[in-house]
């Protein structure tokens, strides 16, 4: 077990915007729907788990009208399906992340209050799932195509599929694009592609599911495209 | 003796650095023997034989723009 600090919060991301240096803090709430099944007799409440969870997010930060900033991200977005990643554990290969899609921003706000920076917060009710999984290319840059080191799943192979999730930042080059795939073997030796995310040539996010086996060892790769093309992004999977 | 050249793969394969091994449809000939085996039983490679192996698991995908309902 560890204890962490706001420095290990690796990042946050918000459909490829990085809001992660306008932040002050960020909460995420993961509720079961209980129902009451005391009856007659009875002498205490009892609750029944449904089955059924909720997921929600609260960020709050500060107000940026930048085109990469927080107002961009978050204003006028209310309505609108999101796909959220943040990771606690910090911005290394094979630390956790947590990631949503389905987060609709249902509130955003922006408050002015006397000798103060405007502040900017938003809230997000997830109506998909809520993944935690490990960040399989940590958010940084890359001028190149490349492969990342492989992660060996401690119990083996899981049967029940999975969620991968891309998230680009920052785009620069000629006509640039990025295609990035998850991959997945049984002896570390033999890959097959098991996710292959649309090809990206901007800002942008996206999750894309599996069913089926998931083998025990994964890692991602990603192929550059376009002249001197260089992209920020995060890579993760989440085993389900 | 399993031998690559009598399968076909129905998932893009590659070595751990990312080397194409075969693509869906080829021949798995430079797939190595020792990998074989699992990749059969998982049906990621079909015998030649099979007209159209069944299509795998195909990915269900949500972007930014998308709204919303799983």
């Amino acid at each position: 077990m560890a204890k962490y600090g706001s420095n290990d919060v690796a990042f946050f991301l918000v459909d490829g915007y990085d809001l992660t240096g306008l932040s002050t803090s960020l909460a995420d709430t993961t509720s079961a729907s209980l129902e009451e099944t005391h009856a007659l007799g009875d002498s205490y409440p009892e609750q029944t788990a449904t089955g059924l969870q909720t997921a929600e997010l609260t960020a709050e930060g500060f107000y940026d009208d930048a085109t990469d900033g927080s107002n961009a991200a978050l204003s006028g977005n209310e309505t609108t399906s999101r796909v959220v990643c943040y990771g606690y554990q910090g911005n290394t290969i094979h630390k956790y992340m947590v990631g949503h899609t389905g987060a609709f921003g249902g509130t955003y706000s922006r408050t002015a209050s006397r000798g103060e920076l405007h502040k900017a917060s938003a809230s997000w009710t997830v109506t998909g799932q809520k993944d935690t999984g490990q960040i399989m290319h940590a958010l940084g840059s890359e001028s190149a195509t490349g492969t990342s080191a492989a992660d060996g799943n401690a119990s083996g192979s899981s049967a029940s599929g999975g969620a991968g999730y891309l998230q680009v930042t920052v785009k620069s080059g000629t006509s640039p694009t990025l295609d990035a795939k998850i991959r997945d073997s049984a002896d570390n030796s033999t890959y097959a592609d098991l996710i292959s995310f649309t090809q990206a040539t901007g800002v942008t996010a996206e999750r894309v599911t599996v069913s089926g086996t998931v083998n025990q060892y994964t890692l991602a790769s990603w192929t550059h495209g376009g002249t001197s093309p260089v992209f920020t992004f995060m890579i993760a999977f989440a085993r389900e | 003796m399993t031998t690559g050249s009598d399968y076909k793969a129905t998932r893009r394969l590659t070595d751990r650095a990312g080397e194409v091994l075969a693509n869906v449809g080829e021949t798995c000939d430079r797939v190595p023997a020792d990998s074989m085996g699992w990749l059969i039983e998982q049906r990621i490679v079909v015998p030649l034989s099979e007209e159209s192996a069944p299509p795998p698991a195909g990915p269900t995908r949500r972007r930014a723009d998308d709204d919303g309902g799983e």
